[in-house]
């Protein structure tokens, strides 16, 4: 560390200043939007009309359910298969050179082609065919679309797992073996304490990387069952009804700020800052 | 652990029968031959499971079947992604198995009006936000690394990296067209930089951390010039990690479906995501879909190792 750190804000300053000027500053035109009722047709001040409206509005808070549903479901699945297959790519090291790229592919595949392929798979495509779906209703669509972005994470939870296992000091490992330690004990005490910190900040990079999804139930279109990003952007730019988009997305941004700050500490993600 | 290699070889025999059977009566062909290849590849790993179960051989059956149950999980639905890119026009595919292949999407992609304008946009957005980005991300992560203790500066680009960005895509056009730019390409570049910018921090953080910081020092110290300091630390340690990132920025920028979509104040301005999003012809997505992976693949195939220890140390 410097003695005068102020003297090199200079070449982290300009950074500084385009993120406010493209994320905090929009950020603020929402707060100001939100308390507004403005569409095509109107624009008046209205204060808090909006989060009022919001607040009693059960479809509203179904879908930021669903929208926690599915990340709940997705992460744990997501991680619990990147845990074990990890595991298995690192313990078969002569397939890394290979699977290092393999399991990389889903992620970095375009994710709007993603979920069309998903999509298609199960409205007509070859799930369809093998297990006899004859008509998969908006709901069926959601799930396929859902599972493609379980599909799209694994793999990068299995190389930050497999990655971090190759990490773990192999003196630890044969320490704990000399000292007669069972499998199971050598996982729970050494193995698993020492891959737990990459482990959360793929966990916490997955749970908010799902919430925020949306061309998958743009897709999906089910109007029974919204996703809360999907209820935000169909009223922003299909309804046009900015006001009460707006306060849709900040309710959004604190639900995704609650869910960091329930995750973080929970995985101790300050670790790795 | 003869034990759990023969428990390994039994599940692994009776997995591999159990897909052989569904296979073969609920399947229908050409897709019952990857179910029966599937499964011969378990059943034939219980028989070496049993065969090597009493050798002091370094090899774990579990991780075996693990490592060949990941890779048809990851395999099956990028398969799919070709079968639906090669489809017969206007009919929709319904095996996993690309027979009959029609290769006619792979070139269509590239004639067709919207996908050619969309990809203007793209590389117009997503490659000057990238640009920009990364020229102020370089001397930023310089400053993180080395300098200042910058952590909560650092938690605000990472904290940007993962908000729910879409919630920018309303304020970005309304602010557009209050600065009656909303019809120009160029200006849709300043919102793209909420995509970029934070990405091509966090990245060029991760990569300044692991270089060899101690050598510049050294050679500062022996009075090497800016020239020097160029040509014999940063070009050899730091250049083709920074081209690397840069690569990756730029994907990444340009993936998002939800920021481009929201700008674009007319179909043909749309980006590339939005464009596929709203085409019709599956083919032709799934071809963009290949052609947008060849790319990444090949850069994944020469830098594997480079590009793997990114998202995790090694």
């Amino acid at each position: 560390m410097s003695a005068r750190p102020w003297r090199h804000f200079g070449r982290l300053a300009p950074a500084l200043v385009v993120l406010v000027l493209v994320v905090v500053v929009p950020l603020g035109r929402v707060v100001w939007t939100s308390l507004r009722r403005s569409s095509p047709t109107h624009d008046k001040m209205v204060g808090f009309d909006n989060y009022t409206h919001l607040f009693t509005n059960r479809s509203w808070w179904l879908a930021v359910a669903t929208s926690l549903v599915i990340v709940a479901v997705v992460v744990a699945v997501q991680v619990v298969l990147g845990i074990v297959l990890g595991a298995a790519i690192h313990r078969v090291g002569v397939v890394w050179p290979v699977t290092r790229v393999l399991v990389l592919l889903p992620f970095v595949l375009l994710s709007v082609v993603s979920v069309v392929t998903w999509r298609d798979a199960v409205s007509g495509g070859y799930v369809a065919e093998w297990f006899n779906i004859d008509d998969p209703g908006p709901a069926a669509r959601l799930a396929a679309v859902t599972i493609g972005e379980m599909w799209r994470g694994t793999g990068l939870v299995a190389a930050v797992v497999a990655l971090a296992l190759s990490a773990v000091p192999t003196s630890l490992a044969n320490a704990t073996i000399a000292d007669g330690a069972t499998g199971l004990q050598r996982w729970r005490r050494v193995v698993l304490p020492s891959i737990a910190p990459a482990l959360a900040g793929v966990a916490v990079f997955r749970v908010l990387d799902t919430y925020r999804v949306l061309d998958g139930p743009l897709l999906a279109d089910d109007p029974d069952l919204a996703t809360a990003p999907f209820l935000t952007w169909t009223t922003q730019f299909t309804a046009f009804e900015w006001g009460l988009g707006a306060a849709m997305s900040i309710i959004v941004l604190l639900v995704a700020l609650v869910l960091a700050a329930i995750i973080g500490p929970l995985f101790r993600v300050r670790r790795l800052l | 652990m003869i034990r759990s290699r023969l428990a390994a070889s039994v599940t692994s025999f009776l997995v591999g029968f159990a897909v052989a059977n569904v296979g073969l009566i609920v399947v229908p062909r050409p897709d019952t031959w990857l179910w029966l290849a599937a499964a011969i590849v378990m059943m034939l790993t219980g028989v070496v499971g049993v065969l090597f179960a009493d050798t002091r051989r370094d090899l774990s059956i579990w991780a075996l079947l693990g490592v060949e149950l990941f890779v048809f999980f990851t395999v099956a639905p990028l398969l799919w992604v070709f079968s639906s890119a090669t489809g017969t026009p206007g009919v929709r595919r319904n095996t996993l198995w690309p027979s009959d292949a029609d290769w006619s999407a792979f070139a269509d992609v590239w004639a067709s009006g919207p996908v050619r304008s969309s990809i203007v946009t793209t590389l117009v957005t997503a490659g000057g936000a990238t640009l920009v980005a990364m020229l102020l991300a370089v001397p930023a992560a310089y400053v993180l690394v080395r300098r200042v203790n910058g952590r909560w500066w650092y938690l605000a680009f990472v904290a940007a990296l993962v908000m729910p960005t879409f919630v920018l895509a309303a304020p970005a056009t309304a602010q557009l067209h209050a600065f009656g730019w909303s019809t120009s390409r160029l200006a849709m570049v300043i919102p793209t930089l909420a995509l970029a910018l934070p990405i091509a921090v966090w990245l060029t953080v991760r990569i300044f951390r692991r270089a060899p910081w101690s050598l510049r020092d050294a050679m500062r110290a022996d009075g090497a010039s800016a020239l020097q300091q160029a040509r014999h630390f940063a070009l050899p340690h730091l250049s083709l990690d920074v081209t690397l990132v840069t690569v990756l920025v730029f994907f990444w920028t340009a993936g998002d479906y939800a920021l481009g979509a929201g700008m674009a104040p007319t179909d043909a301005q749309r980006p590339l995501p939005a464009t596929l999003l709203a085409l019709d012809d599956s083919r032709l997505v799934a071809a963009a879909g290949l052609w947008w992976l060849l790319p990444l693949v090949v850069l994944g195939a020469m830098f594997s190792r480079r590009l793997v220890s990114l998202v995790g140390r090694s």
